[in-house]
């Protein structure tokens, strides 16, 4: 069971924790070198307030470590949103691909495929038009790809080059 | 002018004090302000937010590795830092540095350098 002033502290470090401007991973890294911090306060006969006190409140606490630690923020290049929209259009025009084939002839895209059969009815060629997804998904996977790509490159550079 | 000059020469040295402390003995970032403060009569005197971008960036360059430790009887678990041999490695070169460092400067000061 906590008791109050355990309740209180909670608060306050979860309240810290919310004003903090870093990335996830820094954002626990401070939080646990806060909270042996403060046991740390504990152990050497401090009361909660004036823990309180040496820490300042939560918002001015807070944004003093937001100021400190602004080499560990590491913003994304925005640049990397662009990759990621390219990425999901790419997305898009596959699914309407495959919607569009299945509500004019309704068929599946597997069915629309097979008539290929037609067309390349000597046995392995069959195979493959039959089984092949058909080159302009292909084309908008590959974009797709690609757009996931760049956004994750754009992003980790940035966190490197901050450090 | 003065408080500008003050604070660019501690940026530079803390660094070089957090690594020689960690190196002495295993600790946690409080004990660390502590001793700092202790050490230098209170020139040193630090908030957890100066402190925690230096650790981590010993940390993230491999000279100090952090751990939990359960503590003693009703002690709460801390995050303790120590040195790696690495660490230690760098300790001794950085207290060349500075002791090079030190002795141009003085040198200048004292005007032995007067020519």
């Amino acid at each position: 069971m906590m008791t109050e002033a355990q309740k209180k502290m909670k608060r306050y470090m979860s309240s810290i924790e919310r004003k903090l401007n870093l990335p996830r991973d820094v954002k626990k890294r401070v939080m646990t070198d806060l909270m042996t911090s403060v046991a740390a306060r504990r152990e050497a006969g401090l009361t909660d307030e004036e823990i309180y006190g040496e820490l300042g409140s939560a918002e001015k606490a807070a944004a003093d470590l937001n100021e400190q630690m602004k080499e560990f923020a590491c913003r994304g290049n925005p640049w990397r949103f662009v990759f990621l929209a390219i990425a999901l259009l790419a997305l898009l025009r596959m699914l309407c691909g495959v919607l569009i084939t299945h509500m004019l002839t309704g068929m599946t895209q597997n069915e629309a495929a097979s008539i290929g059969i037609i067309g390349g009815a000597d046995g392995p060629t069959a195979v493959f038009v039959t089984s092949s997804p058909g080159g302009n998904t292909w084309f908008w996977l590959l974009v797709m790809i690609a757009g996931i790509a760049g956004f994750l490159l754009l992003r980790r550079r940035d966190c490197k080059a901050a450090k | 002018m003065e408080d500008r000059l003050a604070q660019q020469l501690k940026k530079g040295v803390l660094e070089m004090l957090v690594l020689e402390l960690v190196c002495r003995k295993a600790t946690y970032g409080y004990e660390l302000l502590q001793r700092l403060k202790e050490g230098s009569e209170g020139l040193f005197q630090l908030k957890e937010g100066t402190l925690y971008p230096i650790l981590y960036r010993l940390e993230d360059d491999g000279l100090i590795e952090s751990r939990w430790s359960q503590g003693e009887g009703r002690a709460a678990p801390k995050k303790i830092y120590s040195a790696t041999d690495r660490g230690r490695q760098a300790r001794l070169r950085r207290q060349l540095i500075w002791v090079e460092f030190k002795k141009t400067v003085d040198s200048f000061y004292e005007g032995g350098n007067e020519s």
